[in-house]
């Protein structure tokens, strides 16, 4: 406020023009006053504008401020002049594994993560000619090593005074993988020779890939929004009904083989899996369907069965010719057995006949010769038995049962009881398996080679016969060892032939048959036989009846 | 118990060396004097049902022995033995079969059709001289037939 009142005391007139002077003054003063009381408020409202500007641009500067704070992407503010940062947000420090204070003052390029990616100055001209870069997918590695896609975006905006560069860090790693993956699943879907294909509930074609062009010759701009019953021949269609009933149903359908008609018209045989497409619901909303070309496959099968129709024939044929030629081989041993054992019983008898009749009015060398003449006979009736046993072999059936070889050989012993008598033979029996043969089959191996080995020890002292059984590899191979008149290992081949012998007649009787027997019941088992022998050292006689040990 | 020239043994042999072997084996045994011989099976069947040659003959008076050999021209032993044993006019008759064969078949279709003994003739002529005597002594004097 002004003091305006200061003489109160001076001349009339002048002193009253004064006064008036004074009140005009007064007025003026006064009219000042308001004046400056005006402009006091206006100021007033001025200074309070300015505080309420300021209060919201902390308000936003907070919320800003936050959302930097609490963001998903990662945010970097960097100096639009020299492109160094500014300032880094958390979650971009979490991301990349690096502090706070490590990033701020760094270019973009001198942090490793972005090292060989991105040209610190070639991002700053760009920015700075257009305001805006965008990586799309953008490889990094974080501190630790881990691999991480981003999507890098930089813009550059007027801050107050000031131009800034922001740049938004986006972690896109776990959608480039499901890409990656979803990808691949096409690529195999889209690769594979088998057809697939989805379609919806009314079985309607939604997708087709290249196997389903291949094997049924429709691309699938051409199938796709059309149909499925286009590929279902005329008889079959009830089939996909019933397929796609059950699917809506929620049952599940059964891998399944059936007939498809291609493009052209042909009859594919394919073997189909079908299984409902469902949405993230758990919804059906489709069906997905594989097929497998087996046209191969079927034809394959077609062969092997025709072959198998025509091998079966040629067994049958063979089997009958068999069964022929074993007929003809029965009625030979029955005609055999029969009809030539008569006369030698002619022979034997009318000789026998003339030696009881008028043996006393023949001289001795003529009734010696009769008595050769019964014996030749004889001993032919001796070969024919042998020969119709052996004959007998081939078409004997061989029931193999489990047999107790100490038992069938003590039995063997006691049967040859005869043979040893007054003999000073030692037998020596060792460990004895149980083996898995005919039982009759094997016995008569066991009586032929005993019954040889105490016939070949004839006039040793001790004789000596071994019995026994040593596994080989995964075979027990049986043996019969005596200590008698042995052979020439030479004549080995012969061992084993009918009517084949190597020794005279007068130094050990036989009839050549009884090896040969042994040979072939150990070839009806699918056994094996051989022999080791020397002069006059005795002989070993092994065998095997095609079992594995057990 | 015996009528004259009643017939004891039929003997079927087709072979003239085995009939006269069997024959005289039979005769050493004093058991050749009632014995009819036939050489096939039709001679045999012929007999045994009184028919062609032997109709006269009654048929209730049967043998006491049938000595049969399987291997026979125009119908064979097996066929013999069927029709005797399938008929019960004849089937008690005991029929041995007498043969060269040791077939396994032979002996159980014999058997089968209801022979009474299978005996393979031995080689041997003792052997089977003993044999034919042995039958006859058998069937003749030991085993006691039923009353008819």
């Amino acid at each position: 406020m002004k003091n305006i009142h200061k003489n109160g005391n001076a001349k009339d007139n002048k002193s009253r023009t004064n006064q008036a002077k004074t009140r005009t003054q007064q007025a003026e003063t006064r009219s000042d006053q308001a004046k400056t009381r005006t402009e006091q408020a206006e100021t007033r409202t001025e200074q309070a504008k300015t505080w309420t500007m300021e209060q919201a641009l902390r308000a936003s500067e907070l919320s800003y401020r936050r959302l930097f704070e609490a963001a998903r992407d990662g945010i970097l503010l960097l100096d639009v002049d020299t492109g160094r940062i500014t300032d880094v947000n958390p979650f971009l420090v979490e991301l990349l594994g690096f502090s706070h204070d490590e990033m701020v003052g760094k270019t973009v390029g001198e942090l490793s993560p972005f090292k060989d990616v991105v040209s610190n100055q070639n991002m700053l001209e760009r920015l700075q000619k257009d305001g805006y870069v965008r990586y799309e997918n953008l490889p990094l590695e974080t501190r630790d090593g881990r691999k991480k896609a981003v999507e890098f975006v930089s813009n550059v905006y007027q801050a107050g005074d000031k131009k800034v560069i922001q740049c938004n860090v986006r972690d896109i790693t776990e959608r480039k993988q499901v890409e990656t993956a979803l990808i691949r699943l096409a690529a195999i879907v889209e690769s594979s020779d088998d057809a697939i294909m989805g379609k919806d509930l009314n079985g309607i074609i939604t997708s087709w890939n290249k196997g389903a062009e291949k094997i049924f010759g429709y691309t699938a701009g051409e199938i796709v929004g059309t149909s499925v019953m286009r590929l279902i021949p005329a008889d079959r269609q009830q089939e996909e009904n019933r397929v796609l009933e059950n699917i809506k149903r929620g049952n599940s359908v059964a891998h399944f083989e059936t007939l498809r008609q291609a493009k052209d018209g042909r009859l594919i045989n394919v073997s189909i899996t079908v299984s409902p497409i469902k949405d993230v619901t758990g919804e059906i909303i489709g069906v997905s369907k594989v097929a497998h070309d087996i046209t191969d496959r079927k034809t394959a099968e077609e062969k092997i069965r025709q072959l198998n129709v025509e091998l079966e024939q040629r067994v049958a044929e063979r089997t009958a010719e068999l069964e022929v030629a074993n007929k003809e081989l029965e009625a030979f041993s029955y005609s055999i057995s029969h009809d030539l054992r008569a006369p030698l019983r002619a022979v034997n008898g009318f000789a026998g006949i003339v030696l009881e009749d008028f043996g006393a009015q023949l001289p001795e060398e003529g009734r010696s010769h009769l008595e050769r003449i019964r014996a030749g006979a004889l001993r032919m009736g001796a070969l024919i038995d042998d020969l119709l046993a052996f004959s007998r072999l081939s078409r004997q059936a061989v029931n193999r049962q489990n047999v107790n070889t100490v038992k069938l050989v003590q039995n063997v012993l006691d049967e040859l009881r005869p043979q040893r008598e007054g003999r000073q033979l030692e037998i020596q029996i060792g460990n004895l398996p149980v083996c898995h043969g005919d039982p009759a089959l094997l016995k008569q191996i066991w009586v032929n080679l005993v019954s040889n080995a105490i016939k070949y020890t004839r006039g040793r002292e001790p004789a000596t016969v071994e019995i026994g059984c040593a596994p080989e590899n995964d075979e027990n191979v049986f043996f019969v060892r005596d200590n008698g008149a042995g052979f020439d290992m030479q004549y080995a081949n012969k061992l084993f032939g009918v009517f084949q012998r190597l020794h005279r007649e007068d130094q050990f009787e036989g009839t050549g048959v009884g090896l040969a027997i042994v040979q072939r019941i150990v070839h009806r088992h699918g056994g094996r036989i051989w022999a080791k022998a020397e002069v006059n050292h005795g002989a070993t006689f092994y065998f095997t009846i095609g079992e594995t040990k057990l | 118990m015996n009528q004259p020239n009643q017939t004891e043994i039929l003997l079927v042999e087709d072979s003239q060396d085995d009939l006269d072997m069997t024959l005289r084996a039979l005769r050493k045994a004093n058991m050749a004097n009632h014995i009819q011989v036939a050489r096939d099976g039709a001679e045999a069947l012929e007999f045994v049902f009184c028919e062609g040659a032997h109709a006269a003959r009654k048929i209730e008076n049967i043998p006491k022995l049938i000595m049969l050999d399987l291997k026979l021209p125009k119908i064979d032993g097996l066929e013999v033995l069927k029709r005797i044993k399938g008929d019960p006019r004849t089937r008690m008759i005991p029929v041995v079969v007498l043969t060269s064969s040791k077939e396994q078949n032979d002996v159980i279709k014999s058997y089968g059709l209801g022979g009474n003994s299978y005996i393979v003739k031995p080689v041997d002529f003792e052997s089977f001289a003993a044999v034919v005597q042995k039958l006859g002594m058998y069937w003749l004097l030991l085993n006691q037939p039923p009353q008819t």
